[in-house]
């Protein structure tokens, strides 16, 4: 097998992970990985913050946090402050890996050109 | 995968990489406002605090309200610089992944940390041994806030990409302060009015914080939609 074949199977591997990690193929997948980046940046948003950040509605917000929440990629955590309940969304270790995986892919390709 | 489909992939993940850059500026700024303002309020304590600490009569509760204090200043200020810092230096990495693989230079990045716990440990010794009273404690006490500003200032740039224009003040501001109250000590030969000159930063600091909060949408103008790189 020559280096650009096991290049090739690398990408697809990844690519292939970071679709099921986000549950949807990555070509598709926008809002989510906004969210997933975003959250591996600060660690930790407000559902307030990644309303403003991804011009999203509440509603599909909620969606594109259940499914991440679902894979394991963040920690959705009502906190209870002095001026009501605030939801609190967490990155997970999982949410890293995908960030990772995120970030080589990005890399590998980059320096394909 | 075709040449096509990688092209198409390497500029979907780009897409999206630029956007989740531009977007946490919103985030990034707010968060060097409220850094402005837990330092211009910790800066503020460091010269204000003695005024009320020296009504203790006790020598010893004095001395130990002085230090409690001003530890507990510096830890939580430093905390949250570290959290602003940290977030800064998270940022740049994907700023880093975006661009041009011929421009990566992680060998700068360690440089500037190795230079930095050198200047650190050089101006904790130098506190340590009471040398701040002699010309070259005060040099290298300059020195070490130069160092310490001009470090912020590559923070701001590297997390905002284009400095604000409360960041601009800031830093100007503190690096006056800095050599001003030095040059106090030199001329004077006391450190008497070593404080006044810090009063402008606590100011300065303080405008620049609600500049900074009031302005940070300011970054979200450009966002049109997360559709565009579908």
């Amino acid at each position: 097998m020559d280096a650009g074949s096991n290049d090739s199977n690398r990408l697809n591997d990844l690519l292939e992970t970071l679709g099921k990690q986000l549950n949807e193929p990555v070509m598709k997948s926008t809002a989510r990985l906004i969210i997933v980046i975003s959250l591996a940046i600060n660690r930790k948003l407000s559902f307030t913050d990644l309303l403003t950040i991804t011009s999203l509605g509440k509603g599909s917000l909620s969606n594109h946090l259940e499914k991440l929440q679902n894979n394991g990629l963040i920690k959705i955590k009502t906190v209870f402050r002095q001026n009501g309940p605030r939801i609190s969304i967490e990155i997970t270790e999982n949410g890293m890996e995908a960030y990772r995986n995120y970030s080589t892919l990005l890399r590998e390709l980059t320096s394909l050109k | 995968m075709n040449p096509d489909e990688l092209s198409a992939l390497s500029e979907h993940l780009k897409c999206v990489g630029t956007k989740a850059v531009s977007l946490d500026r919103y985030l990034q700024r707010r968060a060097w406002g409220i850094y402005y303002s837990i330092w211009a309020f910790s800066i503020f304590l460091f010269i204000f605090l003695s005024y009320p600490v020296d009504f203790i009569r006790q020598f010893y509760a004095q001395i130990i309200v002085y230090i409690a204090s001003y530890v507990l200043i510096v830890v939580f200020a430093s905390y949250f610089s570290g959290l602003v810092f940290s977030r800064a230096k998270r940022l740049a990495s994907l700023q880093r992944d975006l661009s041009d693989p011929d421009d990566w230079s992680p060998k700068k990045n360690s440089l500037i940390g190795i230079m930095l716990f050198i200047l650190l440990i050089a101006a904790i010794s130098l506190i340590s041994s009471g040398l701040l009273r002699t010309f070259l404690g005060i040099l290298l006490e300059v020195t070490f806030l130069a160092f310490i500003d001009l470090y912020v200032y590559s923070m701001i740039k590297r997390s905002l990409g284009k400095i604000p224009l409360e960041g601009w003040v800031a830093v100007s501001v503190f690096m006056f302060s800095d050599i001003g109250s030095a040059l106090t000590v030199i001329i004077f030969r006391s450190p008497e009015y070593f404080v006044y000159f810090w009063i402008p930063t606590v100011v300065a600091w303080f405008l620049s914080s609600i500049y900074s909060l009031y302005h940070a949408r300011d970054e979200l103008i450009d966002h049109e939609g997360l559709q565009e790189c579908n």
